[in-house]
């Protein structure tokens, strides 16, 4: 059919993104037809305005987040999770009807037991007791014990110790900018452990093999850098495409800023990843960060402005906006 | 103003994150959308008047469809799909397509310059044209050449039969030529 008529002198190649044959919209109308959209769906509508009485949070603060929204947007696009609609609503358990039903059940058996002895007082007490407890008041001091042959017998099995008790996690030192929860435990083979780079404790894996970038994401977190930097580029040397392999340029380029001073080292890491017109929000950022701190105050206006053009409503907005004024500020 | 090229795969995190609630994902999925299910209603509907309501009820339908992408296959495509459904039964309820047409003259914007004005432009006339078709035709002619939908899909599409969707290819594309020479001839003239 598409030969016979000779399409491709009349017809465009495909549906795009450029202009027409729809009337073009400008930024604000598209805003506010974005906005009318989110609200039928029932979302909020972000707004980020700039505001320049806040003060910027110092550069360590500023690159450990940058890292972690990154690595946090990498992670929740592994999920994976295919049949889920739209967000719903959680509702929180019925405190009401929790109340009636622990209070029914103490009635119940209060009653039970004291028809049993013919002993009502203890029961009675007991029971009010539980009833001022339920309600948030301080139940009165008990004058006459109750005696353990009213109480219930539950049979109920020995507690198992805790698994981040066991691994001494819970005595681990708190990074406080790693932001992502810590994943289950891992269970990490000898002959893995060979290969890949040490696994501390704590560490997520999953049961056959971890996740390379997690694996660093928790070195980092332990403020193990040097290592830490070895792992995000041993997954920037294994080709990984997508958003994992940008996550981990965006995770290692900040290590080399931050904590090696290296910023050509980070310029040339982030080049193949924040030129492009698709590129990670974050990682322009960062570029525009590390032309600044390499001394090339074109090249950093530039990018920064750049990411302001393509992210106008991006939460790093300011933090651009914050350094090319301190650098309008310092322009001979 | 259109909008720079984005990798599918951008899309189809955002939309991933979009499905879990994420606010500032999904303004930012519906900006890079936007220009896209515009265009793509403008091909159906006749005329600029709606195309804004129809796009709009376009993003309600594919954020609300947003749970059944299964991520195994082109974002874009999925959600052309979407928004197609969308238009197409929002122009058959509210009967747009039997609907006055009340054309403007085509305005551009000032940025638009060189090829991309030239490519508004032509795009403008071939819409144009379309306005002037069936609907019957226009439905085949935009889901077979913009959409790419092989015949078969658009049979299914339109729940008619394959041999009727060729005849309607055939007689609209016939149509089409002529409207647009006659088009090219005014203009010359």
């Amino acid at each position: 059919m598409r030969d016979e008529e000779d399409i491709p002198s009349l017809f465009p190649p495909r549906l795009d993104e450029a202009d027409g044959p729809a009337r073009p919209l400008s930024e604000g109308e598209a805003n506010v037809l974005v906005a009318s959209v989110m609200r039928a769906c029932g979302l909020p509508v972000p707004t980020h305005t700039p505001d320049s009485r806040i003060e910027a949070p110092p550069a360590a603060d500023e690159a450990g987040e940058i890292e972690a929204r990154s690595v946090e947007r990498m992670r929740r696009s592994q999920l994976r999770i295919v049949s889920k609609g739209p967000p719903a609503v959680r509702r929180a358990p019925p405190v009401r009807v929790l109340r009636v039903a622990i209070v029914g059940a103490s009635l119940a058996f209060g009653t039970f037991a004291a028809a049993l002895s013919g002993a009502w007082l203890p029961v009675v007490r007991e029971w009010t007791a539980g009833l001022a407890a339920v309600d948030g008041v301080p139940a009165a001091p008990q004058t006459t014990p109750i005696h353990p042959k009213y109480l219930p017998k539950v049979n109920l099995p020995p507690p198992e110790p805790s698994a981040l008790v066991e691994r001494g996690a819970l005595d681990a030192p708190i990074d406080d900018r790693h932001t992502m929860p810590p994943e289950p435990a891992p269970v990490v083979r000898a002959q893995q452990a060979t290969d890949a780079p040490p696994v501390p404790a704590g560490v997520s894996a999953r049961p056959t093999m971890p996740d390379p970038l997690a694996v660093a994401n928790a070195l980092r977190a332990e403020r193990r850098y040097d290592a830490a930097f070895a792992a995000y580029m041993n997954v920037v040397r294994s080709g990984r495409g997508g958003t994992q392999g940008v996550a981990a340029r965006v995770a290692a380029a900040t290590l080399m800023l931050q904590h090696q001073q290296d910023a050509h080292g980070a310029i040339n890491l982030l080049l193949p990843v924040a030129t492009s017109d698709a590129a990670m929000p974050e990682a322009v950022y960062l570029l525009g960060r590390a032309y600044d701190a390499a001394g090339d105050r074109a090249n950093a206006e530039r990018t920064l402005q750049r990411f302001l053009r393509a992210y106008p409503d991006h939460p790093l907005r300011q933090r651009a906006n914050t350094r090319l004024e301190r650098r309008d500020d310092t322009a001979p | 103003m259109g909008s720079p090229k984005v990798d599918d795969h951008v899309l189809a995190e955002l939309a991933a994150l979009a499905s879990e609630g994420d606010a500032h994902a999904t303004q930012r999925l519906f900006r890079m959308l936007v220009p896209r299910v515009r265009n793509l209603v403008r091909y159906v509907v006749r005329g600029d008047r709606d195309v804004d309501d129809l796009a709009q009820e376009a993003l309600v339908a594919l954020f609300r469809g947003l749970g059944s992408y299964r991520g195994d296959g082109r974002f874009r495509a999925w959600a052309d799909r979407v928004v197609i459904r969308s238009a197409l039964r929002a122009i058959k309820k509210r009967r747009l397509h039997d609907a006055p047409l009340r054309e403007q003259d085509a305005d551009f914007p000032a940025e638009c310059q060189g090829d991309a004005r030239d490519s508004y432009l032509w795009r403008r006339t071939l819409v144009r044209c379309l306005d002037e078709l069936p609907w019957e035709q226009r439905q085949a002619v935009v889901l077979h050449f913009v959409l790419d939908f092989t015949v078969p899909d658009v049979a299914s599409e339109l729940g008619v039969p394959v041999e009727t969707v060729r005849s309607r290819l055939r007689i609209g594309m016939r149509k089409l030529k002529a409207r647009f020479a006659g088009d090219l001839e005014r203009r010359a003239g």
